[in-house]
């Protein structure tokens, strides 16, 4: 095919293709979010949705396939001790490290995966948190990994093709690249076959496993994806705060993935991102009632979690996905359980 | 070394008393309950509310909490529970959320400070016994302990309506077509359960400290003991929490709590791989 017919495809392909073309346009406008944002204070909070965005994408696409697991929070962990370590101790190249940290996090998910997978959805959660709790105790009492105080002195990432960094903004565009690199791949992983697989066995297992799906491999498969980009984002979390500690792989972590997730409504590949940036404004909204104490903040996020789960199972997506149905007159109406049949 | 018996009994009789209740919430209505550590931690706050700022006697202020933490239970669960009956994870989400919800309820009116409380003046001294000194506050939390397991022991094997409970638990359609009135199982069900634990945490708030985090490791705990012993099975739960309770006493003399945490995890890790369905599980996990 000749340049210019293939370069006139292109063009009449985006002219019909209106949802890429809002994509295209919404992803250069989270470009030039720096050049309207001057305050550091609202890009460290931009920069805090991009990496959760990566967290609870990751959680998501687990839960799709009806693995959920209660410890994003430690594989997150596991690549940002895996980046320090690696990177401080052995002076390593900050990006092979980052990419070390995603294949730690995801061989470490796969070993725990082929281990406790053989239990059916509550009670792999369960054994995940125990198997949170045990990595926790571990960083904080052997030595080598700093115990409560961590390690410092985490470098920036090196210079790569000429691009410095180090200043906030230059971390923006890295995790602004970082979680849309892996929103890409989590919609690619949606319309393939493989999402296909997973939403079926999300779905019933049982039933999923009598066609002839390998409930197994692609259970530990989504697991290892969702944990790779967990240790990604760990990577760029460790540089991003210079020093890392123990207790910034809590529990409270863990329930901001679960609510982000929840609250964004799990069955929408989007719905990670709507959760994030809608709980993130609420959040941020709310410190700015006066004499508002930041400890009730987690009442009324507790809250939101029970009203949402109550009234709306299937979260914001499903509300905002619906829009465009009340301009047409008869919608197809797609429902499914959002969380598959997990009832034993 | 009879030291670490004792000790060891008594910290089984709290997983006890504490992971009976998981066990018998989802063996009922098949919910997980994620917030059960917090209602351990309730039942200390209540023992310290009633004994230390009203000045009641310890075992009345027990009494009171326990029914109290009880009811409230068995209102969360009419209101809140009630839909998730059966739908494991959307559930856990939900009792994560009351997790959330009390630990902050906590932070903000107790403040985050230790608190304690102190068993009556005449459980206040050691008696040596076989070549250790024991506290009577730590026989006094054995033998609390033992009354309340055998009081559901035989709540359940003997009463109606504990018969009705584990026919429920066996089959709810088959009980429902008896007659067993299965909301009012669950709420019963959910009120023993919550009774029991809030005990634990008053006599944990007795020995130990009371903060609003205490319910956390607690909750660890009684999973592991559930792993274990096999979810559903009520003399499982018990032979699991003593393990546990074990391996917890003789770790942290030797080595250390955190090694007690990270043995504990091997142990159920060994469990499920050797049999998935813990010791004495009936269901398949």
């Amino acid at each position: 095919m000749r340049p210019v017919q293939s370069g006139l495809k292109v063009i009449t392909a985006l002219r019909f293709n209106s949802k890429l073309l809002i994509a295209i346009a919404i992803l250069i406008l989270l470009f030039l979010i720096p050049t309207f944002v001057s305050s550091s204070y609202y890009l460290r909070i931009t920069i805090n949705m991009l990496y959760m965005i990566m967290l609870v994408a990751g959680f998501r696409l687990a839960l799709s396939g009806g693995v959920f697991t209660m410890a994003p929070q430690v594989f997150f962990g596991i690549g940002a001790y895996t980046l320090a370590l690696f990177v401080t101790r052995l002076n390593w190249n900050w990006w092979l490290s980052a990419l070390l940290a995603g294949v730690f996090a995801a061989a470490s998910a796969a070993i725990i995966g082929r281990i406790l997978l053989r239990l059916k959805g509550i009670f792999f959660a369960i054994s995940t948190l125990a198997f949170a709790f045990v990595l926790l105790l571990i960083w904080r009492t052997f030595p080598f990994f700093g115990r409560f105080s961590g390690i410092f002195d985490i470098p920036a990432p090196n210079t790569i093709f000429g691009l410095e960094f180090g200043s906030l903004v230059s971390y923006f565009y890295l995790a602004l690249v970082l979680a849309v690199i892996t929103m890409l791949v989590m919609y690619r992983i949606e319309k393939s076959r493989f999402g296909f697989m997973l939403r079926c066995i999300g779905l019933n297992a049982d039933l999923a496993r009598s066609s002839g799906v390998n409930v197994m491999l692609y259970s530990i498969a989504a697991f290892y994806i969702g944990c790779f980009f967990a240790g990604i984002a760990g990577a760029f979390f460790a540089s991003y705060q210079g020093s890392i500690q123990p207790a910034s792989f809590e529990f409270n972590v863990l329930m901001l993935i679960l609510l982000y997730a929840v609250i964004g409504g799990v069955h929408s590949v989007w719905g990670p991102v709507y959760g994030v940036v809608i709980m993130t404004a609420i959040t941020t909204g709310l410190t700015y009632i006066p004499h508002y104490d930041p400890k009730i903040g987690p009442i009324i996020l507790g809250v939101t979690l029970i009203v949402v789960m109550l009234r709306f199972p299937r979260g914001i997506s499903s509300l905002l996905e619906s829009i465009p149905g009340w301009f047409r007159k008869a919608s197809r109406k797609k429902d499914n359980e959002p969380y598959g049949n997990t009832s034993s | 070394m009879a030291q670490i018996i004792a000790n060891g009994i008594m910290l089984s009789f709290l997983f006890v008393l504490f992971a009976l209740g998981l066990s018998l919430i989802f063996g009922i209505m098949r919910v997980i309950n994620f917030a059960h550590g917090e209602v351990y931690m309730l039942g200390a706050y209540g023992v310290w509310l009633f004994t230390d700022i009203l000045n009641l006697n310890f075992f009345l202020g027990m009494v009171i909490s326990m029914l109290a933490v009880g009811l409230l239970w068995v209102i969360l669960e009419r209101f809140i529970l009630k839909p998730f009956r059966g739908n494991l994870l959307p559930a856990a989400i939900v009792t994560l959320g009351l997790l959330w919800i009390f630990q902050a309820t906590m932070l903000v009116t107790a403040g985050s400070a230790n608190k304690s409380v102190d068993f009556p003046q005449i459980f206040q001294g050691t008696v040596s016994l076989a070549g250790a000194t024991l506290s009577l506050e730590r026989i006094c939390t054995i033998v609390i302990g033992v009354i309340l397991t055998v009081a559901l022991l035989l709540f359940l094997s003997k009463a109606k309506a504990g018969r009705a409970m584990r026919a429920a638990t066996q089959n709810p359609d088959a009980a429902r077509l008896m007659g067993v009135n299965i909301d009012l199982m669950s709420s019963l069900a959910i009120g023993i359960s919550c009774a029991l634990a809030a005990a634990g945490g008053v006599l944990a708030g007795g020995l130990f400290y009371i903060n609003p985090y205490m319910g956390g490791p607690q909750l660890l705990m009684g999973f592991v003991i559930i792993i274990i012993g096999g979810l559903g099975s009520i003399p499982g739960t018990i032979i699991a929490a003593f393990i546990v309770g074990f391996i917890n006493s003789i770790t942290t003399s030797y080595l250390g709590s955190n090694y007690a945490g990270m043995l504990v995890f091997l142990a159920a890790i060994v469990v499920l791989l050797i049999r998935p369905k813990g010791l004495l599980g009936i269901e398949e996990m």
